[in-house]
């Protein structure tokens, strides 16, 4: 199996990576790029946790081969913050308590970014499909769903 | 969980692709998704030496209009058939039943094909390698038992898509492409029904492509499905049901077909007759189901109870079928 060069656009940075066919996004994120933001639970796409946005879509890095994604924005939780000021999205999650553990938390704010993005006035149905993918082992969803539509209006 | 090593290839045509397929056969895989072949390469259910990959194939992915006929490339996105305006108007049910299959994230990343050509599951066998090993291999890993049916000779895996029963219940047809030409079958002829090998494709074969024909004018259909929550989880019972009827109210014809009930996606063969000709009462709605109630024969293998989902396979159609007038 030959490593293979490919370049990463990164939250807006380029990189080389020299990585092999079977080493997967979240695995290149983590080990090569020291972006420990995006975290790998499952590893099996059941629990949403590795959620990175690919081209503005939330996907699941786990289940993404590093390969396959030259040329492609990628968005992990590092790049939302613009300095030390935060995207409004993580605002909210921290002034509604819609962090515990904050193993999911990562996965939650990139898939409401998403949602924002698409649709800036989602109804709370809306939100809550929407974040349908990642699992939050605390159970914190009321207060997740909660921030989401409070950064609709404050945005 | 790391993936076992493999060779990586990106062919851009589909001739290129085929080329590739013929050559490497057993050895190869194709990856459009990711979301199911990663997953049982991780389990260690697949290792392939070759993946490969179909998504810089741009002439695999497509939402056409053909002359009222509808046709869908393979490498289409689940998420794009859901948002299509196309299919929410004239095929809704598709689009109904693509919503349900996992979680939009997945739906990002799923094809319509990998969706359809979704290998049949167990919970003997999607595990992992040292899960099965422990329990001793089944004839879906290559050994001589079955461990959900006690004395079954053949394997009972059961096929749990979303996608392929509404598609069957529409009607539609699959195109599938070999290095030595293509054919184009009912959707229903993609499935052998049987767990241990449930696609008909042959080494080297790719589905490239799914027709529906245009429904007659006053038609509905609808999607039930039984799952633990309201997302990620495949169906333990699905139901997929379309039915004409014309000015009078009468009904013209319908489709029952079920999932996650057996090998395949099952037609219920008894439906259409049931419905023509009458008008769609809760009763006649009940005779389909029954109907459907005999036809499902569900084994303890994908979670649940079976003697609890083959009762839902009632509750289900009758509700699918009443729907259908709904959503004209």
């Amino acid at each position: 199996m030959e490593k293979q060069l490919v370049q990463l656009r990164v939250n807006g940075e380029l990189h080389d990576v020299a990585v092999t066919p079977n080493e997967t996004l979240v695995e290149v994120l983590r080990e090569r790029l020291e972006l420990t933001g995006t975290k790998e639970g499952c590893g099996e796409g059941a629990c949403g946790t590795c959620t990175v946005l690919l081209d503005g879509k939330p996907v699941r890095s786990c289940l993404t081969l590093a390969v396959e994604v030259q040329g492609q924005e990628i968005v992990t939780i590092e790049g939302l913050a613009k300095g030390v000021e935060l995207h409004p999205v993580q605002k909210a999650f921290i002034e509604h308590g819609a962090i515990q553990c904050g193993f999911c938390t990562p996965a939650m704010i990139l898939t409401s970014k998403a949602l924002l993005d698409e649709n800036p006035h989602p109804t709370e149905d809306e939100v809550r499909r929407a974040i349908s993918g990642v699992v939050c082992r605390c159970t914190g969803y009321a207060k997740i769903v909660e921030a989401v539509l409070a950064a609709a209006d404050s945005m | 969980m790391r993936l076992p090593g493999f060779e990586h290839l990106q062919p851009g045509s589909l001739s290129e692709a085929l080329e590739l397929l013929a050559e490497y056969r057993e050895q190869a895989k194709i990856i459009a998704g990711g979301t199911e072949l990663l997953v049982s390469m991780k389990q260690g259910l697949l290792a392939p030496a070759y993946v490969v990959d179909l998504k810089a194939i741009p002439e695999l992915e497509f939402i056409a209009d053909d002359d009222g006929r509808l046709r869908i490339g393979a490498l289409t996105r689940l998420a794009t058939i859901v948002n299509s305006s196309l299919i929410r108007e004239r095929f809704p049910v598709l689009a109904q039943a693509a919503a349900t299959v996992a979680a939009p994230p997945l739906q990002n990343m799923g094809t319509l094909g990998g969706n359809l050509c979704l290998n049949t599951r167990c919970s003997y066998f999607n595990q992992s390698r040292s899960w099965r090993q422990i329990r001793g291999y089944c004839y879906k890993t290559g050994g001589d038992t079955c461990h959900v049916v006690k004395g079954g000779n053949r394997c009972f895996a059961t096929y749990q898509g979303d996608v392929g029963p509404a598609l069957m219940a529409l009607g539609a047809k699959a195109r599938i492409a070999g290095k030595g030409g293509e054919r184009s079958v009912p959707l229903a002829d993609l499935y052998t029904g049987k767990g241990k090998r449930p696609l008909a494709l042959d080494t080297g074969e790719v589905l490239v492509e799914v027709q529906v024909p245009p429904s007659p004018s006053r038609t509905g259909g609808d999607y039930q499905k039984l799952r633990y929550r309201g997302a990620m989880d495949f169906p333990l019972v699905g139901v997929a049901a379309v039915v004409s009827r014309d000015d009078s109210g009468l009904c013209t014809g319908g489709k029952v077909v079920l999932t996650a009930v057996s090998g395949g996606p099952l037609e219920v063969e008894e439906a259409s007759q049931m419905l023509e000709g009458r008008e769609i009462t809760a009763q006649v709605a009940a005779q389909v189901a029954d109907a459907a109630f005999e036809a499902a024969r569900p084994v303890d293998n994908v979670g649940s109870d079976a003697s609890y989902r083959r009762k839902m396979v009632r509750v289900l159609t009758q509700r699918a079928i009443l729907n259908t007038w709904g959503r004209e």
